[in-house]
This record gives C-alpha cells, sequence and structure tokens, in this order.
C-alpha cells in the first residue's frame, strides 16, 4: 500500500515531465489567457507592442518606413547568387526556399539533430563549397531576413517527430528556458512569463508566446538586423550567464522549444524592435 | 675634517658618519632581501593553490552549463596582479572566482530538481 502511494505521489511530482509538446502548448495559451485576460494573443507576435500602446503607436508609425527593408532586398539578391558550382540557396530548400520559415527548427531523423533556417543556408553553403557566414548579423541574417519576409502570414508549424532524439531536443530546449542562470539566477521564464507585460525600465517585456514568429529583427539598440541567437547570447549575458556559441546544440534545442510554443501564430518576420 | 657636498643639493656631511650608515644599511638591506625572497615563494604558491581551486569550481560549473560571465575577468585580474607581484590581490581575485564557480554551480544542482515548477500545466475545464 505504502509502495502505491509512493508511485501515485512520484507520478504526481512527475507530471509535468510526461506533459506531451501539444500539452505544453496549449497550457502556455491558458497561462497567458488568463494572465492577460483582455489581450488577443495572435498579438503576441508583436512583443512589447502588444501591451505598450504608446510604443505601439510608435512602432507602427516606424513600420511604414521599416528599417529592416534594406536587410530584405539585400538577402533577397543574395540569396538568387549562384554558388561556384553553379547551384543556387532554391537548390537546399523545399519550394525553392520560398515561404518555408514557418516549419523551421525542425528535427532531421538522418543527423540527429535540430536545423534551423541560419544553420540550414550555411549548410547549403558548405554544401556547395561555400565558406559559411558569421551567425549573428550580415549577409546570413539577411539571407534568413527575405526567407522569413516570404513566409508572411503563414502560421508557425514546427513538426516534433515520433522519434525520441526530437522529444529528448525538444525537452532539453525546454529545461533550458526554464533554468534559472548567471549570476543574477534569472530563466527566461521568468522575464517572459511571470513578468510579461511588466516594465523592465522603459520597455515592457514580451510575452514567451510569439517570441519565435518574427525573427530576424532590427534592432534599434543594435542598429543592423540580427538572428535570434544573437538575443540569445544577449539575454544570457544580460543576467551575467556566459553565453553559448551562436547555433550551438543547446541554442538550437532552445529555438526548437520556443518555436514549437509559437505553433499557429502568424509568421511575422523580419520585425523591428527598440 | 672633509666635508662633502651632494649634488643634489644635500646637507654636508661627516664622510665618517656616511661610511657608519653605509655599512649599518647595506647589510641591512641585503639580509632583508634575503629574507623576503621566501616570502615571496610562499605567496606565489598560495597564489598558484588559489588559482588552482578557482579553475577546478569554474571547471566543475562549466560541466553544468552555468558559468557566469563575471568569473572570466577576474582569473584575468588575478593573473595580472600576480604577474605584477601583488599576489595578495591576486589571491583575494583566485578566491572570488572560485566563490562565483561554486555559486554558479549550486545553482545547477537545485535548478536540475525545480526546474520544473515553473513549467505550466494544463487546466481542464470543471
Amino acid at each position: 500500500m505504502k509502495r502505491l502511494l509512493l508511485t501515485i505521489l512520484l507520478v504526481a511530482m512527475t507530471a509535468n515531465a510526461w506533459a506531451t509538446p501539444e500539452d505544453d502548448r496549449l497550457a502556455l495559451r491558458q497561462f497567458f489567457s488568463q494572465r492577460f485576460p483582455n489581450l488577443d494573443l495572435n498579438e503576441t507576435i508583436n512583443g512589447l507592442y502588444a501591451f505598450d500602446e504608446g510604443a505601439r503607436e510608435q512602432w507602427l508609425e516606424m513600420e511604414d518606413f521599416p528599417p529592416y527593408e534594406i536587410a530584405i532586398e539585400d538577402g533577397e539578391a543574395a540569396f538568387n547568387e549562384t554558388f561556384a558550382n553553379g547551384k543556387t540557396y532554391a537548390d537546399c530548400f523545399a519550394n525553392g526556399g520560398i515561404g518555408v520559415k514557418q516549419d523551421f527548427p525542425y528535427f532531421d531523423t538522418d543527423s540527429g539533430e535540430v536545423i534551423t533556417l541560419e544553420y540550414a543556408i550555411n549548410q547549403c553553403r558548405t554544401d556547395n563549397g561555400e565558406q559559411a557566414l558569421p551567425w549573428l548579423t550580415g549577409k546570413l541574417a539577411e539571407i534568413s531576413a527575405y526567407m522569413a519576409y516570404t513566409s508572411r502570414g503563414k502560421r508557425m508549424s514546427v513538426v516534433i517527430p515520433d522519434d525520441p532524439r526530437a522529444l529528448a531536443a525538444y525537452e532539453s530546449g525546454k529545461e533550458y528556458y526554464f533554468t534559472r542562470r548567471g549570476q543574477l539566477e534569472f530563466a527566461c521564464e521568468n522575464c517572459h512569463m511571470q513578468s510579461a507585460g511588466n516594465l523592465l525600465r522603459a520597455d515592457r517585456l514580451s510575452t514567451m508566446l510569439g517570441q519565435a514568429s518574427h525573427w530576424p529583427v532590427y534592432r534599434s539598440k543594435w542598429g543592423d538586423i540580427g538572428t535570434l541567437h544573437k538575443r540569445f547570447k544577449e539575454c544570457n549575458s544580460q543576467v551575467r550567464a556566459q553565453p553559448y556559441e551562436a547555433q550551438s546544440q543547446i541554442y538550437r534545442e532552445l529555438e526548437y522549444f520556443l518555436s514549437y510554443m509559437s505553433n499557429d501564430l502568424e509568421m511575422n518576420g523580419p520585425a523591428s524592435r527598440r | 675634517m672633509v666635508r662633502l657636498r651632494a649634488a643634489s643639493g644635500v646637507e654636508p656631511m661627516d664622510i665618517k658618519v656616511m661610511n657608519i650608515k653605509l655599512s649599518v644599511l647595506i647589510p641591512t638591506v641585503l639580509a632583508g632581501l634575503m629574507l623576503h625572497q621566501p616570502a615571496i615563494a610562499k605567496d606565489a604558491e598560495a597564489y598558484g593553490a588559489a588559482l588552482i581551486k578557482a579553475r577546478a569550481s569554474l571547471a566543475a560549473a562549466a560541466e553544468q552549463v552555468q558559468l557566469w560571465t563575471t568569473s572570466g575577468a577576474l582569473l584575468k585580474k588575478a593573473t595580472l596582479a600576480a604577474k605584477e607581484g601583488f599576489f595578495e590581490q591576486a589571491i583575494e581575485y583566485a578566491d572570488e572566482a572560485r566563490m562565483h564557480g561554486e555559486l554558479a554551480l549550486a545553482t545547477a544542482l537545485r535548478e536540475k530538481k525545480v526546474w520544473q515548477n515553473g513549467v505550466p500545466e494544463l487546466e481542464t475545464q470543471q
């Protein structure tokens, strides 16, 4: 009897560990619906502008001449360049790379790895004898911005295949998101769930929901367009945790988890933020 | 009596007095230096031990995917201070880096057990 009770207790304590990714996603939507009863969850793709009316007005005005526009144009030109072997980026992606961003990241069952869009772009280059591009800004971010642009309006649809390695990668990203770290002992969750919508200095913190829908982003603070992993590194540094390399396994798994949480939301990249 | 006047404008000094002073000063300085050498070696040894401990502590934290951005800077400061012979200061920096590693490790081990507490659970409608 004692043993049975102990088993039941353990099952109850580890219930979260057994939640499926879809359970997690629905729980997250429920969490934000309860936290912000008047917020249309589809608006979360706009980050802080979903909460802050004044900032939203400024942002909408900025969207008339968006600062990421040049990145899209440059990205399109770069995307259409031909490699030395005569192939192009279009040869590496489904549908010629147009309107495919919503399917990234995906789990590659052959390599057993999470493949993000930027990772796939550089993989395409190296497979065709070209040098890999720097991960954080520049040409890679521009190509990614153009590809994201062609996916605008589509719904995020990240898949976790029936493969224990894929689930393990998702769980690893989830653990990273909820683990406190750094000298300030902050988890991603502390800012983007518990404190979402609250002011941090002059800005409101965005929700975890919708966080992966709009990358790459032109940040005024950076004065440039940058990738999601640039932001991961920055977030880690802000809590004084040693950041990882962009496109490291742990960051790709984090992106996998984060993107799955935004499934069904509209793709709206690239975007501009303060 | 011979009087000497230093070019720097030091007051004239009795040469006998000067000889006596030098005969006391030189052995004293030499003895001081000889005594100081083992002290420096002892400080350097203590610094070396503190550095090893700091590095081990940071390696343990890194293994748990938890390092602070502050630790590397402290180790650099420790190395610089030691190079300049400020071993006391260098040991302080190394000890602080070790503590950062220990605290980061403590966070990592605790979080392994509690990170799931923040994950929202799906509430079913009654």
